[in-house]
């Protein structure tokens, strides 16, 4: 058979290639959920890791720079989720965009984010703007 | 009226392309000379057009014109001028307009050169679908000269974190490679088409392919300085959808450079190299439809815009078509040979492809799971940062070792004699190293076992141009600094290689340094207070508010220094700018070749007391002096005149 050199090296970093993907799959991933399913989700099990994107409700927010800690609610405008942040205030965080919180449920409607992104307001921000108008 | 004019160039532009496409192809049909030379001149109009249709935007911007909505939505008269002219690019309408214009450049200059004669409509005529795609949707979905029914006299702003240097170097460079990359395809595609299997493709666009991946690794690299300078996260580099973006066509354009070589040399590879540029082609269309669709969450946010699914059809139909193609002629790809030895240059080469490409696979992977999790289960399953580090680490790490080993064996075959020889410097050379970093206290075992590899292939680098000089001095008898500057300057494709590949190490220690040993902490200072990161004593001294230009910062004072050496005073701001609500981040870093320290002031309050995040970040200054040894080599290697040329053939005959 031709290419046999070649094809015997490709399977084999193929399959290394897999294995890597497969265990970096290993509690390296996490879903992603509305306020809603999070809730419903906290309700059953704790623990897991997981993504959501919301806003802040502005009047919720606590922020104690001596731990320094960060607590704050999200909302989706019906139901609200309580947040622990144990890092210092990210940028753009009172500015009214919606931030990615990720992080654990440590019990019911108690979430605490080991990571907060405010979604930058980049250069599609004008874009988004006008969709949602 | 100004306006008008750009929008009347774009429209002009879509009927040229239009023409240019048609000609080309009928032109081929009837072998009609004049027909083609008039569809040259319509590519060469297309060029004129969106120059006059850039040009007229930067006016606008320059002048602040706000009955343009997209002047208005993206400058304000306070603005500096240097980042009313940058604003071209920071928006969706402008940006698409800027890739247009470079890609129409790249077209007239194709044309201009025309270097394979039966090949040149071909390509012209594959480029030019593409200018029509981007100029369709600039004239029927996002027009970058829309007007305000009113002029609303003032602008609303430029986002403060797109008002650095960086941000001005970055978006441009990362459009010239993603844009360049076209040229190679085109070339690649029309050699398909008609049914040619030489690699005549290959010498005639690699310049572009070099020019490409030259402006794709600048920009790559601008994108991460901004990011840790101006982001304030200490960080540059964080797996976001759009950031791997720009790395996967680098990965796959990384990976055709090396393959066309073994092309050059061995005609082997062809189909792999044909699959290559494809991939990657596709690849920097698929990053448009990334940044523009807001498929996936990244904290780039984009609007949901309906661009998105023009995008995705485009990047689809390119990948079908070319596949197709490339499907249909794969008889006469087909190739004879088969690698000699898995010990030989050739088999290193399809090593270092295999992982180039598997670490663009792995990034990919991580980059949609999410999109291909909730469209089989449901469910929207996200994959994080630590997924791309441990898949992507072992993977970069054989990749550094390669890069060590393959100047260090044969083409063909190498015997046992020929490795024992070339192995024996570096290796020692490495093994010395790790006794020592092990005696100085380096324990973490993964950091120990990266820096090894990379001192390995550092030295096997090194060892490769000092053994050339040595040769070269005893034939010529020329002492060693002239014989070491003639042999380098005169083969100047090959050592060009070599300063690239320094300069990847250099930045791969940077790499490792700033993943396993940094220092991270967060603390509260009263005035006069002192704190201790590491080695590093600062003592907090100040608060206190200024003007710069139309803006306020805020700023503290830190005294900072090293054991008994005084560094001098750090001082981190936050600026508040007057068009946009919140303070921005502006960061302090005294960087030092070992270290940066990289400090943020988070908040404050009204006693006085400041919170600060320090941060310890090892060897970071190291990638940036790498990344820039990497685009001098470049630029090095490709620089006209004599010593640019490809060594010889080694095919054997069979």
């Amino acid at each position: 058979m031709k290419n046999k050199k070649n094809i015997i090296a490709t399977v084999v970093v193929v399959g290394v290639l897999a294995l890597l993907i497969i265990s970096g799959m290993q509690g390296n991933t996490g879903r992603y959920l509305t306020i809603q399913e999070a809730i419903a989700d906290s309700q059953r099990e704790s623990g897991k890791y997981i993504q959501m994107e919301a806003k802040v409700v502005p009047t919720s927010v606590k922020w104690d720079p001596k731990q320094p800690q960060l607590v704050f609610d999200i909302t989706d405008g019906k139901q609200n989720i309580n947040v622990t942040f144990y890092d210092v205030k990210p940028d753009n965080f009172d500015s009214g965009y919606p931030v990615i919180v990720e992080g654990k449920f440590t019990a019911p409607g108690k979430f605490l984010a080991g990571k907060v992104l405010v979604k930058c307001p980049s250069k599609y921000e004008e874009e988004a703007k006008k969709q949602n108008q | 009226m100004l306006a008008d004019i750009g929008y009347l160039s774009l429209i002009l532009s879509l009927v040229l392309c239009g023409y240019a496409v048609a000609g080309n192809i009928i032109c081929l049909k009837h072998n009609n000379r004049r027909l083609f030379d008039s569809a040259r001149g319509a590519v060469y109009a297309v060029a004129l057009l969106s120059t006059v249709a850039s040009l007229v935007l930067i006016y606008l911007l320059a002048t602040g014109d706000f009955s343009v909505t997209y002047v208005s939505e993206y400058t304000s008269s306070d603005l500096p001028f240097f980042y009313k002219i940058t604003a071209m690019w920071a928006g969706n309408a402008g940006s698409l307009l800027l890739w247009f214009w470079v890609l129409s450049i790249y077209a007239a200059v194709v044309a201009k050169g025309n270097k394979i004669k039966d090949m040149t409509p071909y390509v012209l005529g594959i480029l030019m679908v593409n200018a029509l795609f981007f100029v369709f949707v600039m004239a029927f979905l996002t027009n970058p000269f829309e007007k305000l029914p009113y002029n609303p006299g003032e602008g609303q702003g430029l986002n403060p974190m797109l008002q650095n240097p960086g941000m001005v170097i970055h978006p441009v460079t990362t459009y010239l490679g993603y844009v360049g990359f076209a040229i190679p395809f085109a070339f690649a595609m029309a050699g398909l088409i008609l049914k040619r299997s030489d690699d005549e493709w290959i010498k005639v666009t690699r310049r572009w392919t070099i020019i490409a991946w030259l402006f794709l690794t600048l920009g790559n690299l601008t994108g991460a300085q901004w990011a840790y300078e101006e982001l304030g996260w200490g960080g540059y580099w964080a797996w976001d959808p759009v950031e791997n973006a720009s790395f996967l066509p680098w990965l796959t354009g990384s990976a055709f450079l090396h393959s066309v070589m073994i092309q050059e040399r061995k005609n082997m590879l062809k189909i792999w190299n044909i699959l290559l540029i494809i991939i990657t082609f596709v690849l920097t269309l698929f990053g448009t439809f990334l940044v523009r669709s807001g498929v996936l969450t990244s904290v780039h946010a984009f609007g949901r815009s309906d661009l998105g699914k023009y995008f995705l059809a485009f990047t689809v139909a390119s990948l079908v078509a070319s596949l197709w193609l490339m499907v249909d002629r794969l008889n006469m790809l087909r190739e004879e040979k088969e690698f000699e030895s898995y010990i030989s240059k050739e088999s290193s080469f399809l090593f270092n492809n295999l992982i180039l490409v598997g670490i663009a696979f792995a990034t990919f992977w991580g980059t949609i799971f999410p999109l291909i999790s909730e469209a089989v289960t449901g469910n929207k399953i996200t994959v994080s940062i630590p997924f791309f580090n441990s898949v992507n680490a072992p993977l970069g790490l054989a990749m550094t070792l390669l890069i060590g080993i393959c100047p260090l064996i044969a083409w063909r075959k190498s015997g046992v004699k020929n490795l024992a020889e070339n192995f024996l410097a570096p290796g020692g050379a490495a093994l010395a190293f790790a006794v020592v970093a092990f005696a100085l206290g380096l324990r973490k075992p993964y950091a120990l076992l990266a820096f090894t590899i990379a001192c390995f292939s550092i030295s096997a680098t090194l060892w490769e141009v000092i053994k050339g000089v040595i040769t070269r001095k005893r034939i010529t008898g020329e002492n060693v600094l002239a014989a070491a500057g003639r042999l380098i300057t005169r083969n100047r494709r090959r050592y060009g290689g070599y300063i690239i590949h320094l300069g990847l190490l250099m930045l791969i220690v940077g790499v490792i340094g700033s993943n396993t040993y940094d220092t991270e902490m967060v603390k509260t200072l009263k005035f006069g207070e002192t704190v201790k990161v590491k080695d590093y004593t600062l003592t907090y001294q100040n608060l206190a508010e200024r003007k710069q230009g139309k803006n306020d910062a805020v700023y503290a004072d830190l005294l900072v220094s090293k054991g008994d050496k005084l560094i001098g005073t750090l001082e981190p701001e936050r600026v508040f700018y007057p068009t946009h609500p919140n303070p921005a981040t502006e960061v302090a870093i005294n960087s030092t070749l070992k270290e940066d320290l990289y400090i943020i002031l988070s908040a404050w309050d009204k006693d006085g007391s400041a919170t600060f995040k320090f941060l310890l970040n090892p060897l970071v200054a190291w990638m940036w002096i790498g990344g820039y040894v990497m685009i001098f080599g470049t630029i090095f290697a490709l620089w006209p005149g004599r010593g640019g040329a490809v060594g010889a053939k080694y095919t054997q005959r069979s």
